[in-house]
């Protein structure tokens, strides 16, 4: 029981730590990726991680795609809100459970220059980022999306059956 | 060649993240207070859930992802017959848990709940009582 109230009191204090400073709502975000990233922490330590088993698991907690804030705000206020940390609590437990069988970690995932965590979804307000054209803004309808991951999917199909006998292709 | 490819060196694990793993490893909770706070906060949290366990619209998320499916070693879900496994048994608890919203919140650069965190924990908490149980038993 010790281990659960300890365990407890490190969430808290790793959700706080990172809420006193770290302002995900400015982004859009959700703070329930804190949910995700403590209880990740916590769970994987009562499973028996080692250090590199938790740093893989808190690494894949970042790496999640994390959750828009938009259903706290209207228009869209909902009872999501009310589950979110659920759902958050019950991905830390998977990823825990991913990383306690030997999955490799993403070391670089806050960092990485471009493609990290910060440049990604955490260096601009969601007030202040540069809109693409209007367009390009929303996912383009689903038939048209469909049609191209075919054609894509097909192509490629051939090409690997064809390259097999031809020199590979030369990166550009 | 590195003019085609980025380079892909792996660098150490960033240091936020190491913060959190060596906090989480090394640090040995000694304050009284924060334990019967826990405490409290453990069985506040339970409240929460049983008391939400009267609205429909929360009970209607609970259960196994397909309909009777049994897990032996599975967690339990308080105030419910569910024993369901860890993915969804963390879920279902942080559902219910949170849905009435009663719990205190932090305020800070970002507001939060920390204590759904609690619902993750359940299924040690009845492994690891369980093990205290049978040690008992054999002492």
């Amino acid at each position: 029981m010790r281990d659960v109230l300890e365990a407890m009191i490190m969430a808290h204090e790793i959700q706080g730590v990172l809420a006193l400073e770290n302002s995900f709502n400015r982004v859009g975000l959700d703070h329930v990726v804190l949910v995700k990233v403590a209880s990740t922490a916590v769970v994987a330590k009562l499973m028996g991680a080692d250090r590199e088993q938790l740093l893989s698991a808190l690494s894949h907690a970042f790496v999640d795609g994390q959750s828009l804030r938009t259903y706290r705000h209207a228009p869209n206020a909902g009872s999501r809100k009310s589950w979110a940390a659920g759902d958050a609590t019950s991905r830390a437990v998977r990823l825990a459970d991913i990383a306690m069988r030997g999955e490799m970690g993403i070391p670089g995932v806050l960092s990485a220059p471009q493609w990290g965590f910060y440049d990604v979804l955490f260096s601009k307000t969601n007030k202040d980022q540069a809109l693409k054209p209007k367009r390009n803004g929303a996912s383009r309808s689903a038939r048209r999306t469909a049609a191209t991951s075919w054609r894509t999917c097909c192509s490629r199909s051939a090409f690997l059956r064809s390259s097999t006998l031809r020199p590979p292709p030369r990166l550009r | 060649m590195s003019a085609n490819v980025d380079l892909n060196q792996r660098p150490d694990y960033d240091p936020e993240l190491q913060a959190i793993a060596d906090y989480v490893l090394d640090y040995r909770v000694e304050s009284r207070e924060a334990l019967e706070t826990a405490r409290n906060c453990l069985m506040d949290t339970l409240g929460c859930g049983l008391l939400a366990l009267r609205f429909p619209e929360c009970t209607k998320h609970l259960g196994p992802l397909v309909e009777g499916t049994v897990v032996p070693n599975g967690a339990r879900v308080p105030g419910t017959r569910l024993t369901l496994d860890p993915v969804k048994a963390a879920w279902d608890i942080g559902c219910i848990i949170r849905w009435l919203d009663y719990n205190d919140t932090w305020l800070a650069a970002e507001w939060g709940t920390p204590r759904t965190i609690w619902a993750a924990f359940w299924r040690w908490r009845i492994r690891s009582l369980r093990h205290a149980w049978r040690e008992e038993r054999h002492r």
